[in-house]
C-alpha cells in the first residue's frame, strides 16, 4: 500500500542508522576513555623507573635484609643487587617473599598509607629457570597499568649468571578502568 | 530505462557498501584507541643502561660472553660478537633493535637515516690497555 505511514524501506534504513549511531557513540566514548587511562599509566612512569632502579642497583639497607623476617621488618629499604648494578642476588630475590603486597611498597620506599597504588614485580630469567613474582595481582583490565621493562642478570649460588627480565607494574587504584 | 525495482536494488547495494565503510572506520578507530602506546624515548635510555650493566658484570662464558671479554682484542670480537649479539637480541622487547659501534666493527641492525634512535656512548678497555670509544644504539621499528 503506497500510503502506508512506515514503509519497509524506511524501517530498514532507520534501523541501520540507529545501529550506526550506537556504534559511533560507543567508539567515541571508548576512544576518549582509552586516552585518559593511557594518561593515568604514563603518569606513573617516573615512579616505576625509580622503584626499578632501587631493585636493580641497590643492595638494600642493611644489606642482609633478606636473612629473616626480623631483618626484613627492620630494613629501611630493600634492593636486590648482589654488589653490581643490574646483577641480582638469588637470595635477595627469595627475600621478596618476606613481604606481603602492602609491605613490599613500604620496603621499596613508596609511602602509600591510603593504599592508592598497586605494585607487582615479576622477575624471570630468559631461559625460564628462575621465576619470582611479588606484590598485588594484576587488575583484569591493564590499560591503566604502567609496565616498566628492565634487564638484569641473576647471580645463582654456584656463581652462574642468568640474564633475566624484570617487569615493574604500577597502577592507581582510584582511577581508570578498574574502579 | 531502469525499472523501479532495479533502482531499489541499486540503492540497497549503495547502502550496504556505505554501512560497511562506516563500520570499518569505527572498528579501526576502536582498535587503535584500545591499544594505547606507552613507548617513550626514556624507555630506551633506561633499557640501554640495563643491557650494558648486564653485559659488563655478568659472568663470562663462551656461550654468553661479557662485553669486556669480547672487546679484549679484534680476534676475540670476531669470535664472540655473534653470541653477544644473540644475547642482546633476546634481552630486548619486541620491536626494539640494537646496533653496536666499536673500533673492531659493528654489530646488529643499523638504523636507517632519519630514524629516531637513542645513542649511548661508552668506553671499553681493550686487552692492551687501550681505551676504545664505542656506542650502543637502540631504536624502534
Amino acid at each position: 500500500m503506497d500510503d502506508a505511514a512506515f514503509s519497509i524501506d524506511f524501517a530498514a534504513a532507520y534501523t541501520v542508522l540507529a545501529v550506526l549511531l550506537v556504534c559511533t557513540f560507543f567508539t567515541a566514548t571508548n576512544a576518549i576513555s582509552a586516552r585518559y587511562t593511557a594518561g593515568y599509566a604514563d603518569e606513573l612512569r617516573p615512579l616505576a623507573e625509580r622503584l626499578g632502579d632501587i631493585l636493580l642497583k641497590s643492595p638494600g639497607e642493611p644489606e642482609d635484609w633478606y636473612m629473616g623476617p626480623s631483618n626484613a621488618s627492620n630494613a629501611s629499604i630493600i634492593g636486590l643487587s648482589a654488589g653490581h648494578p643490574g646483577m641480582l642476588s638469588s637470595y635477595k630475590m627469595d627475600g621478596l617473599y618476606l613481604f606481603n603486597a602492602t609491605g613490599l611498597k613500604g620496603a621499596l620506599g613508596l609511602a602509600d598509607p591510603d593504599g592508592r597504588y598497586g605494585l607487582r614485580i615479576e622477575i624471570e630469567s630468559l631461559d625460564g629457570a628462575v621465576s619470582r613474582t611479588a606484590g598485588h595481582p594484576l587488575p583484569p583490565d591493564t590499560r591503566d597499568v604502567y609496565k616498566s621493562y628492565r634487564m638484569a642478570t641473576v647471580k645463582e649460588p654456584d656463581g652462574t649468571c642468568r640474564d633475566a627480565r624484570v617487569i615493574v607494574y604500577m597502577w592507581r587504584k582510584d582511577v581508570g578502568a578498574t574502579t | 530505462m531502469a525499472r523501479p525495482h532495479d533502482d531499489g536494488a541499486v540503492h540497497m547495494l549503495e547502502a550496504i557498501m556505505a554501512s560497511v565503510l562506516v563500520v570499518a572506520a569505527l572498528v579501526y578507530v576502536n582498535t587503535s584507541a584500545s591499544l594505547p602506546e606507552h613507548d617513550h624515548p626514556d624507555d630506551l635510555k633506561v633499557l640501554s643502561a640495563d643491557v650494558l650493566n648486564v653485559l659488563q658484570y655478568r659472568a663470562n662464558s663462551l656461550e654468553h660472553p661479557g662485553l669486556g671479554f669480547a672487546l679484549s682484542s679484534p680476534g676475540q670480537w670476531h669470535d664472540s660478537s655473534g653470541a653477544l649479539g644473540a644475547d642482546i637480541g633476546h634481552m630486548l622487547p619486541g620491536g626494539v633493535y640494537y646496533y653496536f659501534e666499536t673500533p673492531y666493527g659493528g654489530l646488529g641492525q643499523k638504523p636507517a637515516d632519519g630514524m629516531e634512535v637513542f645513542s649511548r656512548p661508552f668506553v671499553a678497555c681493550g686487552g692492551d690497555g687501550k681505551m676504545l670509544d664505542c656506542r650502543m644504539v637502540l631504536w624502534r621499528a
